[in-house]
């Protein structure tokens, strides 16, 4: 499928780059940087959309590919295409991407137009995570797209924002630089007889990698993503970048940016060590467990909406990780409902958080209390947000942790007291978030500053409308989604299934290739026993 | 190969060298009759040479020639690197004319200086005996310790060039005595005769032979800015004017490590167990150290020698990869690749610290470039391209050079080294990102307004900002370069 002449995704993924170009050289007028943005950010949603109604609900194959020579001495190519789990992972990041650019409008008066060229680049380099089937563009996007995002908590954020943005950005770079590692390793030890070396993740998936090798890979993999998640106990770079970042950089952030974590898991670590998986699903299970009860109680006690949303989203990873952890079925296609419906719940939490500190500037919940009197109509919204977050049945966030929560009570791997300790943490989410809700929108207007406020404006509706849509849409309708998660989850869950069996078999072919290479013949062959014994 | 000995004089090898001579001759010549205080005519006439000079290295320039009995020779290695010389001094010339203008001293002397360093380096990277790498070595100091002083109405510009010529003609010497050694017991100063030493001496001639190589080794270890041999790069850097900075900080660690390159990996490869241990050594403090006091630093001229200290540390991870039985061609490659990246980088980023213009060149402080967005919002972008290359982020030229240093790392089991090298580039973000945080998130301490930009820093600016995104994003075609340029 074509956009111009161009294949689908490179234009998706390079028409953000030509539209921050196309901004730099435009004369500096705040009003027409906007429009321009916003003309180009709603082109790119639209070009998007495609993708959804033409995609292959038959097929667990990558569809929409693309492979283009790149570095060709050390087998890497562009190589990009996408499934039933990163498909929709584009189309909120293009959605919210669009919404934003919207919402900045009149709370971004300063570099405007750096703004919003960072808003492009940082759309191209996540719609890129997403698409890339090559481990090198993999992480090329993977750390390109830290620099914009650096910027925009550095420069427009709140006021520890310098702080928040180089913790952000060391967290980050500390997590990857190993994978980074482990990939050059990886990439090493699957090369041909004849020195070849290739950087293709799918034909990666099959390759023989040394068993004790995995342990170590899938631990620099896992670390990079754990910390994106983030997992507890990796999380503590996530309030402070939430709490600073202006709104816009919030929502990328809850919405999209935490989600390339997840989907490194399902994407890499899954399918490339289907066995060291298995191993560590008590670990991470609990990890999981940790992150949803833990965010939750600490979101419970903040005195400030936007901690609190930023702390329920360790809490709602958590059910995530959980869910691709219970390595079934039911658990990872929850999941990957989850982070989509966390991707447009919580984003619209922080901007309706954005709209009311807009007005108020301030977020604490302390200087709110009788908005329903006010503003009956951001109360509302901010209701249906809030019950689709808690996950109330109808709405979006119901389907995703239903099904997590299924997946992780019936999964071969993980034991039942995960479903159940999860299940708290959806009691805890109806807590913490009604009690807000009580204190900011219910009872008396406390303070007289909140009297004058306006309701939401035809700007913020618009913002607003396609992400309540949404959450009705798939809360009612979430076939629309499931058809097209399944079939690439389904092939998923049977590579690691099947794989970790392969694994041990290949193990013999290992011992006698190491023996072949020189190991005294009595040596292998006592090996070679052990081995056997172990089966 | 070719025989490494022979009777005939082929120029081809030294050419390059000539024709920077030439230059530097016809710039004094000139600069006599140009009686003009601004010294312009002498910076053009050696840009003028510099292109001359690239051009016989992309014309007439041949490789496999041995020539002046043996003692150079033109291979892939040596065009590679002189190409990185001649690339130096033409930055380095467009650079200085943007800002030398208002020395009292004599501009021509300082343009002619610039190139004969360049010729030193040109020498030093063809040569393949130990008597005509140190004549390079000491053309190029010579001419370094000059322009490390040449403001010489700044205290600090002076006390870097006493420091520097101190130390450096200790360097010097130590080197000279590790020469004489290894003459002493191999009766020749060629490189094959060092290859040969490794295998003839024994008992008393052995410890000679290796006290000389030892020697050798801090020798180098000195020019390229190698912890411990390190302590004269931060005041040095500092107080040499910005441009030369630039120009030592690439051209001198280029030319370094394509004399180690020749030394080790290629003579000394018989040896290798040993030195691939102590370059190991020296490449973990290296960069552990470099990178460590980079990190309290407030002026950026000091962090970049810093900085440049670290990536010494880098390129001698791919000099252990270079190394041994399992080495591929991938370490070699992999040197010269990251000294082209790291010359391009860095020759960017030592010119946009000289955009303050004539006058402004050694403000350099980050307090100086506080919410310098503001004021040169072009110049900042591309320092911000040139840093986020230095830290090896992607898509940028240092991120591409890191992965082929790194992968040639992991490729020859140096596994260890790696992780220690990507953890210590960890910590280099953060004083980069401290620069970057001057310039975009905070506010102008002045607000006297900026001369204009001098053109030719905006020009070497620009070049070098497409160099290193060009680098970073179609790396292929200039690794396949390094990769034919050693042979492989």
């Amino acid at each position: 499928m074509n956009v111009l002449g161009i294949d689908i995704l490179t234009f998706l993924i390079f028409f953000p780059i030509a539209g921050a170009l196309l901004l730099l050289i435009l004369p500096r007028r705040d009003e027409v940087t906007r429009l321009v943005a916003l003309g180009l950010a709603t082109i790119e949603f639209v070009a998007s959309l495609p993708l959804y109604f033409a995609f292959d609900t038959t097929s667990a194959e990558m569809q929409f590919t693309k492979v283009v020579p790149w570095i060709e001495s050390f087998g890497i190519a562009y190589r990009v295409g996408i499934e039933g789990i990163s498909l929709f992972m584009v189309l909120v990041t293009t959605l919210l991407t669009a919404l934003c650019v919207l919402s900045a409008w009149r709370s971004i008066t300063d570099r405007v137009k750096e703004f919003m060229m960072m808003m492009l680049l940082l759309e191209a380099g996540m719609i890129g995570v997403f698409c890339a089937l090559d481990l090198f563009l993999f992480y090329v996007f993977w750390e390109a797209m830290l620099i914009p995002m650096y910027f925009l908590i550095g420069v427009w954020g709140g006021p520890r924002r310098v702080y928040a943005a180089v913790k952000f950005f060391l967290y980050t770079m500390l997590g990857s630089l190993l994978m980074l590692v482990a990939i050059a390793v990886i990439i090493w030890v699957t090369r041909d007889p004849l020195g070849r070396i290739s950087f293709d993740l799918l034909a990666l998936y099959d390759k023989a990698i040394p068993r004790d090798m995995h342990i170590w890979l899938f631990l620099a993999f896992a670390l990079a993503f754990a910390i994106k998640v983030p997992m507890w106990p990796f999380h503590t770079w996530l309030p402070d970048a939430h709490v600073e970042a202006p709104t816009a950089g919030s929502v990328i952030l809850a919405g999209v940016l935490l989600k390339m974590g997840t989907y490194g898991f399902l994407r890499i670590c899954l399918p490339m060590f289907p066995q060291v998986t298995l191993e560590v699903v008590p670990w991470m299970a609990t990890l999981a467990v940790i992150g949803i009860i833990y965010g939750a109680l600490v979101a419970m006690v903040q005195p400030d909406v936007k901690k609190l949303v930023a702390y329920s989203s360790v809490s709602h990873l958590g059910f995530v990780m959980l869910g691709i952890f219970s390595l079934n079925v039911e658990g990872i296609s929850g999941g990957i409902m989850q982070m989509i419906n966390h991707g447009l719940s919580t984003g619209a939490l922080f901007l309706l958080v954005g709209i009311i500190y807009d007005r108020r500037h301030t977020r604490m919940i302390a200087d709110f209390g009788g908005l329903a009197k006010v503003i009956p109509a951001f109360s509302a919204v901010f209701m249906v947000i809030l019950l689709s977050s808690i996950g109330l049945p109808g709405l979006n966030g119901f389907i995703g942790e239903f099904l997590i929560i299924l997946g992780a009570f019936t999964s071969p791997a993980a034991a039942r007291i995960y479903a159940i300790l999860a299940a708290t943490g959806v009691i805890l989410a109806a807590v913490y978030m009604l009690w807000m809700y009580q204190r900011v929108v219910f009872g008396e207007v406390t303070h007289e500053e909140n009297r004058g406020l306006a309701d939401l404006s035809i700007r913020e509706w618009i913002v607003l409308i396609p992400i309540v849509a949404s959450c009705f849409w798939i809360g009612l309708y979430p076939n629309a989604l499931l058809s097209r998660i399944e079939p690439s989850v389904k092939a998923l869950e049977e590579r690691v299934h099947t794989r970790s069996g392969l694994v041990e078999m290949m193990e013999d072919e290992t011992v006698i290739r190491v023996d072949q290479m020189g190991h005294s013949s009595d040596d292998a062959e006592s090996s070679h026993q052990e081995t056997e014994a172990t089966h | 190969m070719t025989p490494l000995i022979s009777t005939s004089v082929n120029v081809v090898p030294i050419l390059p060298a000539l024709v920077l001579i030439g230059g530097a001759l016809l710039v004094l010549v000139a600069s006599l009759m140009d009686r003009r205080e601004t010294g312009l005519g002498a910076g053009w006439i050696a840009v003028l040479s510099s292109l001359v000079a690239g051009a016989t290295l992309l014309t007439v320039w041949e490789n496999g020639i041995t020539s002046f009995g043996g003692m150079v020779v033109s291979d892939g290695i040596g065009r590679f690197f002189s190409m990185l010389a001649v690339i130096v001094a033409l930055v380095t010339s467009l650079t200085s004319l943007g800002v030398i203008g208002r020395w009292r001293t004599l501009h021509g002397e300082y343009h002619a200086l610039v190139l004969m360093g360049a010729a030193g380096m040109c020498v030093m990277v063809v040569s393949v005996n130990l008597i005509t790498l140190f004549l390079g070595l000491e053309i190029l100091s010579l001419s370094l310790y000059t322009l490390t002083g040449y403001d010489r109405d700044r205290p600090r510009a002076l006390e870097a060039c006493m420091k520097y010529f101190l130390l450096g003609g200790v360097t010097s010497a130590i080197l000279l005595f590790g020469i004489g050694l290894i003459y002493g017991v191999t009766g020749g100063t060629s490189f094959a005769a060092l290859a040969e030493g490794t295998r003839s001496a024994s008992g008393s001639t052995a410890l000679m032979f290796y006290a000389g190589v030892g020697m050798l080794i801090i020798g180098f270890g000195f020019k390229i800015a190698a912890v411990p041999f390190h302590m004269w790069v931060p005041d040095v850097y500092q107080g040499a004017p910005t441009p030369v900075t630039g120009y030592m900080a690439t051209g001198v660690k280029a030319a370094g490590f394509a004399a180690l390159l020749r030394l080790f990996p290629i003579a000394l490869d018989g040896i290798a167990a040993h030195w691939m241990e102590i370059f190991s050594v020296l490449a973990i403090l290296t960069m552990v150290v470099g990178n460590v006091m980079a990190l309290t630093q407030r002026d950026i001229k000091r962090l970049l020698a810093y900085s440049s200290i670290a990536h010494a540390g880098y390129l001698l991870v791919a000099l252990v990869a270079a190394g041994g039985l399992g080495a591929t061609d991938l370490g070699k490659a992999s040197i010269l690749f990251y000294s082209a990246v790291y010359a391009v980088t860095n020759l960017g980023a030592f010119a946009a610290l000289c955009v303050f213009g004539p006058g402004r060149e050694e403000s350099t402080t980050l307090d100086d470039f506080a919410g310098f967005a503001r004021r040169r919002p072009l110049a900042a972008a591309a320092l911000t391209v040139f840093l986020f290359s230095l830290a090896g982020i992607p898509p940028t030229a240092g991120f591409a050079g890191k992965f082929y240093i790194f992968y040639a790392a992991v490729a020859t089991g140096h596994v260890t080294l790696a992780i220690i090298g990507v953890m210590a580039s960890l910590i280099s973000v953060y004083y980069y990102l401290r620069v970057v945080i001057a310039m975009y998130m905070q506010e102008p301490l002045e607000d006297a307004p900026l001369g204009p930009l001098p053109v030719t820093v905006g020009v070497v600016l620009l070049v070098c900002v497409v160099g290193v995104l060009g680098l970073g994003v179609f790396p292929g075609s200039w690794m396949d370069i390094a990769r034919v340029s050693i042979g492989g």
